[in-house]
């Protein structure tokens, strides 16, 4: 089999255990609760409930140091068991529980036919007759349904694959031909991960872990290894960050498919700067914690729909057991695994949540609205800050980073970066200076992930002065303005040029007052709207909750421009503009569709026919289609380059599979250091080069395994650190050289890779010389060599040859 | 009360069951055709004496054939020089000594296959140069011996030569020794003695000198230092035997004193195999079991036998040991080779019983066994009663059968050809004889008769038993198990008893056989027919990148071979069939003269790029 079709394989299936374990079985026990909702709202409910669910229960074990296969399973299915059961007591007498019996009967139906089959009763044939006439009956009900819901929502269906296929196309390509992590920081979280393996969460410190958490889960109770994980989950992770994208927008429209043409654009044209998205080719915690800003927003809106008609209906007498209430712990879950996940999605949540306090202003303030909403607000800090509180109270210091980040929002630290590490960075600042200096000299800080080697994607070749990005020197502009007017019209130029540096693909005539005119667009319909209040329903629509759900877009959309252009006006910098970017162009989608509903709406509301507006916004969709390709503005995949060959993760592939755990090392440069854990061992090829070239007499390299695999890149990458050199094969000149010096990962970096690769190479082929028979190629490439050693663990080769 | 019908019914189903259980016996009995002997191949069939013989001197270059190098002083009459000769022979290979090592250079355009070097014979103060010459010509290299360990610390140059990096100790204590897997067939073996009960096994030598070897060497064999030593990390244990290689050539070192006797035979083979990629070697593919002096048809002994069993000798060997002995060779899948003794005693009044007779070799027949005659180490006078006694006793009780194989311990050869003149023994064409260490295993002893040598002793288990075996197999897929039943039949005070024999026997013949499995198991006379095709076939093969082409010549009948691989696998033999011996191990059986293997290919990865 194919690498690339065993990875499609894994993509597939840990997308579909992920939408099992956050959606399905979520479903499975509240779908009776929010049966009358709508099915993007349920299905929200169930992927908080999911996630939130898994999330915290590693979290409790992990504290308590007891995780394992065993009390993971045990926990998440004891609980919700548990839970059950008491709503069952409190609905009455046990016996008379017609769901409970129903539930039973099942249950005791099924474990009756296990047992005949098991004791032989009945043969072999007839249990599997019996197992797929059951799984018919349970499974044929839930795809009559589907195929029910597509055929009576055939475009919607349609305009849904357009949009599924799309991501396929641009993200999945680079994920199933491209194997290797893509981000630096991954072998870092991997580490953490694998911790978390012998109970010690939190491993360098406290960090946000609620990622760490999902990814530990899958990897421990379902046998995943956390590298395949890492390695692919960022593509599952990157769907439902759109199809977040798409719920929220469905819910903020009124009319049906505006949200396709937002989604459409956002995921299809090629408009965006590359570092706008490039994150999503990894299963990085940033883009996780997206998954909860969104339905956080949603909730936080519903909540003043909700309850102003609880309001106006009187039904208050129930203090907090009403809808809005649900509403609101919906928003707390959300915005507390925000804060599990990752600190940037929480500012993100309060900026979009500042603009929804704008929106709503007319509400906010009030008691019956403030009162809850403070509480609520403080129960999820609390609830997502409470693990880490914990681990804190137990003596675990703060990770690196964290203090990093605060600094960054203080304007101690260095805004310039790359996407790829915050970690890797506070773990080795001295890189992270080398960094600094470089990017002061040549002002292209933003080409980041995969590194350096972002060079090599196509698009980004195509239109290079385009990409480039000058982050760093502009902002003092404004301090030189003399006017209140030369202070403005030098502040609107920053931000235009860094928007268009920043956030676009190249640069678009008047994108930053059509931005600024979509969004006072929004906000004069929508006060408009709250204005004339009267016309309440218009065609069905709520006007006073649609325009509040306009001005709170405006709000967010100049809130998030602030937060983008803050180092362009010469501000201190809230967040690193690498990642607000990210924020900013997601946030434009949103922007986007609401200008696309908006005119389908009061169309819609002067006809007083709602298939006017759905019929609009199909048009919308459509045209945004048409023009994509109309215009050639259509994304061609991501091509970028990882910090791993492909034959690197292709050979750990085979060894894992090859060989009894344990029983080998692997002597490589560096990802493989996280990603073997559990299996084999691993051995730093810049010891293995230290040692060999020292000068003691009785000299010695052992690696106490039977097998021992010796990663060799003939061609070097650069590892994020492009050299004069780059591209190079490894030579005798290479190996000639000095060893490097330097400490962590800063020996892999650049030149010195090429040095070590060429010393290591000619070192295996000297000892393929001596051991023809013991050390043999195991698989090679253009690029990349595996040297397989095999050796008797009871007498060890020395390994320091000459 | 009984009706008739039903009377009859049941008068019916017991005639059935009477005849179902009497007629599988009754067929059994009536086509067991006792009285013959089915491994007597006629002398027609039989392969005659055609083992290839060997060229030694400038004939040995000459004739384009696969030759071997000896260097030392006296090599050729030497045990060492013997043992080499007697390997070389079962190959094919043609052998040269030298004797000068300075007079001495490698026909560059026929090189050697593998030189040895017998230390004994070389004085190094005045050759280590002459032997840098030979070794850096980049022939594969064997020293069967080595110098002291003076001599070495001395000779810079030397232990350079065999990747010597320190003399840790002249002469160190060892408490066991190591066989690594992959060099010996049959795996990997520690010869340790764990508690008290296992001392009696060591007899492997306990004193060695200590070498530390140089990156670029590989051990096969180790020692594990006595406690005195204090802790050793594996790798640095005393060496015994090692391959060194630098960038000519390719170096192998014994340090110690294998190369005087038969144990060499696979040390050798393994070692040519460790020098190259793969090998395909000829092999006999056969295994004996040998019961010697059983059964006696007479009842004789009795006082003791009814002291120590309570039944007579004839009761006794039917009740007690043959169930016992038949029970574990067939659990082990092996033929046993009865070398019967009519009677021990033959100035008694107790005569063979011919209703014995007549069982034991209805059941040799029916377990795939054969009867062959056991030469009790008697004198001469009682030795020729015994021949005509014996005669007498087969000729009236199975006059047509033919007894193919004997066994005798400690004869000569012009005895042995006289006794096979006697009327009792003109059919014979196998004669086995005991273990000698340095003398052929296998050899004609006429045009028609062959000598096998047995290998162990059943009862007789010690730790260098036990390696020379796994070596012999290594080399020849051969062995041969003898359980002498002398002392148990005739028996003085301090003979043991039946309980303990078989005890020490059935663990013993499992230790000797059970890593062999894939090699065939036979009787003697089977075995016999596997050693005249093996001493009469040689082959050459030639590797073409996953494929082996072996081209046979002498080989009429099937002919047996190892493949050794370094882990490769077999995916097919085109001219044969295969099966696995171990991990880089295979046993192929030939059928015609040249036959094909392909390998697996090695680089194919269930994941590919």
């Amino acid at each position: 089999m194919s690498m690339t079709m065993l990875t499609i394989l894994q993509m597939t299936g840990i997308f579909a255990l992920y939408s099992v374990i956050t959606v399905g079985i979520p479903a499975l026990f509240f779908h009776g609760k929010v049966r009358d909702r709508r099915a993007l709202e349920r299905f929200m409910v169930y992927f908080t409930i999911g996630n939130f669910y898994i999330m915290h229960i590693v979290f409790a074990l992990e504290l308590m140091h007891i995780a394992n296969r065993i009390t993971l399973i045990t926990a998440a299915v004891g609980i919700a068991a548990l839970a059950y059961i008491i709503k069952v007591l409190r609905k009455g007498k046990v016996s008379e529980n017609e769901e409970l019996n129903r539930v039973l009967g099942r249950i005791i139906a099924g474990l009756t036919v296990l047992h005949k089959g098991l004791e032989g009763i009945i043969g072999f044939k007839t249990f599997v007759k019996m197992l797929f006439r059951s799984l018919y009956t349970q499974f044929g009900r839930l795809i009559r349904k589907i195929f029910s819901f597509v055929k009576n929502n055939l475009i919607e269906t349609l305009l849904f694959a357009t949009l599924a296929a799309c991501l396929v196309w641009v993200y999945g390509k680079n994920y199933a031909n491209l194997y290797g992590y893509a981000f630096s920081d991954l072998p870092v979280h991997n580490y953490w991960i694998n911790a978390m393996d012998e109970n010690n969460i939190f491993a360098a410190g406290v960090y946000p872990f609620g990622y760490h958490c999902i990814i530990f889960y899958m990897h421990k109770v379902f046998g995943i290894d956390t590298y395949v994980l890492l390695r692919v989950f960022g593509f599952t992770q990157t769907f439902y960050i759109y199809i977040m994208l798409l719920l929220f927008i469905k819910g903020i429209c009124r009319s049906r498919y505006a949200a396709y043409a937002g989604c459409l654009v956002y995921a299809g044209y090629d408009i965006y700067n590359l570092e706008c998205t490039r994150r999503y080719l990894g299963a990085l915690p940033q883009e996780y914690g997206m998954l909860f800003i969104l339905p956080a927003v949603y909730f936080a809106i519903k909540f003043f729909e909700v309850r102003k008609t609880e309001i106006d209906e009187g039904l208050l007498k129930k203090k907090w057991h009403v809808d809005s209430s649900w509403y609101l712990v919906g928003f707390a879950l959300n915005f507390a695994m925000t804060i599990a996940v990752h600190f940037y999605d929480t500012v993100i949540a309060g900026i979009f949540c500042a603009g929804i306090m704008l929106g709503f202003a007319f509400r906010f303030f009030r008691p019956r609205y403030l009162g809850r909403i403070v509480v609520t607000v403080l129960a999820a800090v609390i609830i997502g800050a409470l693990p880490m509180g914990i681990a804190v109270a137990q003596g675990k210091p703060l990770q690196g980073s964290i203090g990093w980040g605060i600094n960054v929002i203080l304007g101690k630290a260095s805004q310039s970066s790359t996407t790829s590490s915050d970690v890797n960075k506070e773990a080795d600042k001295k890189v992270q200076e080398e960094k600094e200096t470089k990017a002061a000299a040549d002002g292209n800080t933003g080409n980041a992930a995969a590194g350096g080697n972002s060079g090599s994607s196509p698009t980004a070749g195509s239109k290079p002065a385009q990409n480039s990005n000058s982050g760093g020197n502009v902002g003092g502009n404004s301090s030189n303005s003399a006017g209140i007017t030369a202070l403005l019209t030098g502040a609107y130029k920053n931000i235009d040029s860094g928007l268009t540096a920043n956030v676009l693909r190249f640069r678009i005539a008047y994108f930053l007052p059509a931005v600024l005119a979509c969004a006072a667009l929004a906000a004069l319909t929508g006060i408009l709207m709250l204005i004339f209040h009267r016309w309440r329903y218009v065609a069905g629509y709520n006007v006073t909750q649609y325009g509040a759900v306009l001005v709170s877009v405006a709000a967010m959309s100049v809130l998030m421009l602030v937060l983008v252009s803050l180092k362009r006006l010469g501000l201190p910098e809230l967040m690193d503009y690498n990642r607000a970017r990210v924020y900013y162009a997601y946030l434009l989608t949103i922007l986007m569709s609401v200008i696309v509903d908006i005119p389908c709406v009061l169309l819609g509301g002067v006809f007083r026919k709602r298939w006017i507006a759905n019929l609009l916004s199909l048009a919308a969709g459509v045209a945004v289609i048409v023009l994509g390709f109309g215009y050639n503005l259509v994304r061609q995949p991501f091509t970028t380059s990882r910090l791993e060959t492909n034959g690197a993760i292709t050979c750990l592939t085979n060894i894992i599979h090859d060989n009894k755990d344990n029983t080998w090392t692997i002597v490589s440069a560096n990802d493989e250091l996280r990603m073997l854990y559990g299996h084999g061992y691993h051995y730093e090829p810049i010891t293995f080069v230290h040692l060999r070239e020292s000068k003691h007499d009785n000299r010695s390299i052992t690696i106490n395994t039977e097998y021992v695999y010796f990663y060799v890149e003939k061609r070097p990458l650069d590892y994020l650190h492009p050299y004069a050199g780059s591209g190079q094969m490894v030579s005798e000149e290479g190996a000639a050289r000095g060893t490097p010096v330097g400490s962590g990962i800063t020996v892999y970096y650049g030149e010195n890779r090429w040095v070590i690769m060429s010393k290591m190479y000619y070192w295996a082929q000297k000892f393929m010389k001596l051991y023809p028979d013991e050390m043999t190629v195991y698989y090679e490439d253009d690029e990349f060599v595996c040297y397989r050693l095999k050796q008797n663990p009871y007498s060890l080769y020395n390994l320091a040859i000459d | 009360m009984v009706s008739r019908r039903n009377f009859l019914a049941i008068t019916l189903i017991m005639f059935l069951v009477l005849f179902m259980f009497q007629f599988s016996e009754f067929m059994k009995n009536f086509y067991n055709d006792y009285g013959t002997n089915p491994y007597a191949d006629s002398d027609t069939v039989l392969t005659q004496n055609t083992a290839i013989q060997t060229n030694d001197g400038a004939q040995a270059v000459a004739d384009g054939n696969d030759y071997a190098v000896v260097i030392g002083s006296g090599s050729a009459s030497s045990d060492t020089g013997r043992v080499i000769k007697q390997w070389c022979s079962y190959y094919g290979k043609n052998i040269i000594y030298v004797d000068d090592p300075s007079s001495y250079s490698p026909a560059s355009q026929h090189m050697p296959e593998v030189i040895f070097i017998d230390s004994a014979g070389i004085n190094y103060a005045r050759y280590t140069e002459d032997i840098e010459r030979i070794v850096n010509t980049g022939c594969t290299v064997i020293f069967c011996s080595l110098p002291s360990a003076d001599t070495i610390k001395a000779n810079e140059r030397l232990s350079s030569l065999l990747g010597i990096r320190d003399v840790v100790h002249d002469n160190a204590a060892i408490k066991g020794i190591r066989l690594f897997d992959g060099f010996l067939l049959g795996g990997e073996k520690w010869y340790i003695a764990n508690n008290e009960k296992e001392e009696k096994y060591q007899d492997m030598q306990t004193k060695v000198a200590w070498y530390a070897l140089k990156a670029g060497s590989k051990v096969y064999m180790a020692g594990v230092h006595d406690d005195m030593y204090g802790e050793i990390a594996n790798e640095d244990e005393p060496c015994i035997i090692w391959r060194y290689r630098n960038d000519k050539s390719c170096i192998f070192a014994i340090n110690a004193d294998y190369a005087q006797s038969n144990t060499a035979l696979g040390i050798y083979s393994a070692m040519l195999y460790e020098a190259e990629g793969s090998i395909i070697y000829p092999v006999v593919n056969s295994q004996s079991v040998i019961a010697v002096n059983y059964p006696s048809f007479a009842d004789e002994n009795s006082e003791q036998m009814k002291k120590r069993y309570s039944r007579t000798m004839t009761e006794a060997m039917r009740d007690i040991i043959w169930p016992n002995l038949s029970g574990l060779t067939n659990r082990l899948g092996a033929k046993v080779t009865y070398m019967v003794t009519p009677q021990y005693n033959y100035k008694d009044s107790a005569c063979p019983d011919a209703d014995e007779l007549e069982y034991y070799f209805r059941l040799f027949r029916e377990n795939g066994d054969e009867a062959g005659w056991a030469a009790y180490n008697l004198q001469d006078s009682t030795m020729r009663q015994k021949i005509v006694a014996d005669y007498d006793t087969f000729r009236r009780n199975v006059p047509d059968y033919r007894l193919v194989s004997m066994y005798i311990n400690a004869s000569g050869r012009d005895k042995t050809m006289s006794l096979l003149k006697t009327s009792l023994l003109k059919d014979v064409r196998t004669v086995v004889t005991d273990y000698d260490a340095t003398d052929r295993l296998f050899t004609y002893l006429s045009s028609n008769v062959t000598e096998l040598r047995t290998t162990n002793d059943g009862l007789g288990y010690s730790y260098m038993n036990d390696f020379k075996n796994r070596s012999i197999e290594t080399a020849l897929g051969y062995s041969s198990v003898t359980l002498d039943m002398t002392d148990v039949l005739a028996p003085d005070d301090n003979s043991p008893e039946w309980s303990d024999v078989y005890e020490s026997f059935a663990i013993n013949l499992d230790g000797y056989l059970g890593s062999y499995g894939a090699f065939d198991k036979n009787t003697v006379s089977g075995t016999d027919t596997r050693v005249r095709r093996f001493m009469a076939v040689r082959c050459s093969s030639v590797r073409d990148g996953n494929e082996i082409r072996v081209t046979l010549t002498g080989a009429h009948d099937e002919t047996y071979y190892v493949l050794r691989t370094h882990g490769e696998k077999i995916e097919s033999v085109n001219g044969g069939t295969f099966k696995k011996i171990e991990d880089g191990a295979y046993l192929i059986m030939a059928q015609q003269q040249e036959f094909t293997v392909k390998l697996k290919d090695a680089d194919a990865l269930r994941y590919t790029n």
